[in-house]
């Protein structure tokens, strides 16, 4: 039962990955720092950040009403229409969703919170092109400006947190019965030339500050063969953590560190999930 | 033989192992005597000027105004009716029941000068205007008065550094630096106290320097030895947001725990610099 349940929650994380390495590699090659609002192109990716190791729900949905005050447009998903802020008659967060009455419409749209806990939120600003908070599968939102953007998603990532440190726990538990049965096995891992060919090119890609590139080719690489180069997985984590994909740099670097339990740069990794920890909190 | 060596040898190295340590002891509660006797001295001084800058405030009271600063505008609330002395701070009562309040706990980063500035009336005279600033709250003088006003300084200056001086317990420090010095095992910085030091590094390198402040603030108050150069960073940061005197007394702080030269040059060398800062 729980295998089942890890399954799917490895298939939706498949997904949101390939929705986010489709949204990425369209980019053009970029240049960053962790922490810094990310550069790409004419976007900038910045990153929403919890207020405190506790947030009230009341606090939470005093942010959301608050900033969704100031969107300019939203699109709908499941409506698959777009519409501007003079349409919008009434907005208002309850306990499990948002629901927003809009003019011209039969019903309200409703964004229940659950469908965003498993999405993997994108935050970027356009140069004079407006802010966005693009949730998956869900809704697509407009601000003008950047603070109301920073807010409404700082707000949905205090909803999603919970649920992502209860993902990345599932992940890393299914991620360590696998390492177990292939150490039953008793195999010795070896890195394949087209796993090699791949990593090789992921490192160029990156060495050309292509950080989503990189991304999306080391994962391929992870996919050959998931035990065979323990340190792909540091590599993922630090570049995940270039483009501000911290939860995604802490998983990688958790597994990293449950493969090799003892690698030569463990003080290192430790290091590393320290500093992402703290940069997730304002 | 062995009896004559037992009980020549033997029991005085006892008897002066015990004394030493009974020596060590009585040198340590000495110790800790002369950090608390120097504490109570420090606050009756402190004590003592408060009780000088509330007389010599009340006497002048006429000569001087209260101004609130606003931000962009300052308030002139005229000179005060009444003065209030507590622990914490001196309240000037003003006209329509307006205060002002000078905190002396919020002055350890105060930079106490006196600004002058020089104004025409219509009739060709000119007026000049000594104004003294602490927070939001300005005391100003005219022309002659201004030797009362830098006496006013000159005491609250003495304030300052007798509260910073008992906040920083600086005593206290150079006991427990002295403690740690002699200590030849060095005590070492614990997981909690690494974390938070990465993080504060990883938040300074974001110009989030109040953040990276409250997390070194934490390093320090786990242990307060086991990571010296917790000392020079939140220095650093405290500099990086012009809290010069804080910056200063943990750098001394940090010269206290000294590891080596070459650290010990840099923080020499950033002393005289703020304090050549604070003096212009």
């Amino acid at each position: 039962m729980q295998t089942g349940n890890s399954d799917t929650t490895i298939n939706r994380m498949n997904t949101i990955l390939l929705v986010f390495v489709l949204f990425c590699t369209c980019t053009l090659p970029a240049n960053g720092q962790s922490g810094f609002p990310f550069v790409s192109g004419d976007q900038v990716i910045y990153y929403p950040k919890l207020a405190g190791k506790t947030q009230s729900l009341e606090s939470i949905k005093l942010g959301l009403q608050q900033s969704l005050k100031k969107v300019v447009q939203i699109y709908d998903f499941t409506e698959r229409k777009t519409f501007n802020a003079k349409d919008i008659k009434n907005i208002t967060v309850l306990d499990n969703r948002i629901e927003i009455d809009v003019k011209g419409q039969r019903n309200n749209l409703n964004w229940l919170f659950s469908n965003i806990e498993d999405s993997t939120m994108f935050f970027f600003g356009k140069q004079n092109a407006g802010n966005y908070v693009f949730l998956p599968s869900v809704a697509n939102l407009a601000f003008n400006e950047l603070d109301a953007a920073q807010q409404f998603a700082d707000n949905i990532y205090a909803i999603q947190y919970p649920n992502i440190n209860k993902v990345r726990d599932s992940l890393l538990q299914v991620f360590k019965e696998r390492i177990k049965l292939f150490k039953a096995t008793n195999k010795e891992a070896e890195v394949s030339d087209a796993q090699r060919l791949l990593l090789l090119a992921s490192d160029s890609a990156s060495r050309n500050l292509d950080y989503f590139e990189s991304i999306r080719i080391c994962n391929r690489a992870i996919q050959i063969n998931e035990m065979a180069y323990p340190r792909a997985y540091a590599n993922l984590a630090l570049l995940y953590a270039h483009i501000n994909f911290f939860d995604y740099a802490i998983l990688c670097m958790q597994k990293y560190l449950l493969l090799q339990p003892e690698p030569t740069d463990a003080r290192g990794a430790l290091d590393k999930l320290y500093e992402w920890e703290g940069l997730i909190y304002y | 033989m062995l009896r004559f060596i037992n009980s020549t040898i033997l029991l005085p190295a006892c008897m002066l192992l015990l004394t030493s340590c009974t020596v060590l002891q009585a040198q340590d509660s000495s110790a800790l005597k002369a950090v608390a006797q120097k504490n109570a001295i420090w606050r009756n001084d402190l004590q003592k000027t408060k009780r000088e800058l509330y007389y010599q405030l009340q006497l002048n009271a006429k000569w001087y105004e209260i101004n609130e600063d606003m931000g962009n505008i300052a308030y002139n609330l005229g000179s005060p009716l009444n003065i209030e002395l507590s622990d914490q701070s001196v309240r000037f009562i003003c006209n329509n029941n307006k205060i002002a309040e000078i905190r002396f706990f919020e002055m350890s980063d105060y930079k106490l000068r006196i600004n002058t500035t020089n104004s025409n009336i219509q009739n060709g005279m000119s007026i000049t205007e000594y104004k003294l600033k602490m927070g939001s709250t300005i005391i100003s003088v005219r022309n002659e008065r201004q030797m009362m006003l830098k006496s006013i300084m000159n005491q609250l200056t003495k304030i300052q550094m007798l509260t910073n001086d008992l906040s920083f317990n600086m005593h206290g420090f150079e006991q427990m630096a002295i403690a740690y010095k002699s200590s030849p095992a060095k005590p070492v910085a614990s997981e909690e106290q690494r974390k938070n030091i990465i993080q504060a590094d990883a938040y300074a390198k974001l110009y989030q320097y109040e953040k990276a402040i409250s997390l070194l603030r934490k390093v320090i108050a786990i242990d307060a030895t086991a990571y010296p150069s917790a000392y020079l960073n939140i220095a650093i940061l405290f500099a990086e947001t012009n809290k010069l005197y804080s910056a200063i007394y943990n750098m001394k702080k940090f010269l206290l725990l000294n590891p080596n030269l070459a650290d010990e040059q840099f923080a020499k060398q950033r002393i005289s610099e703020w304090e050549i800062m604070l003096q212009n």
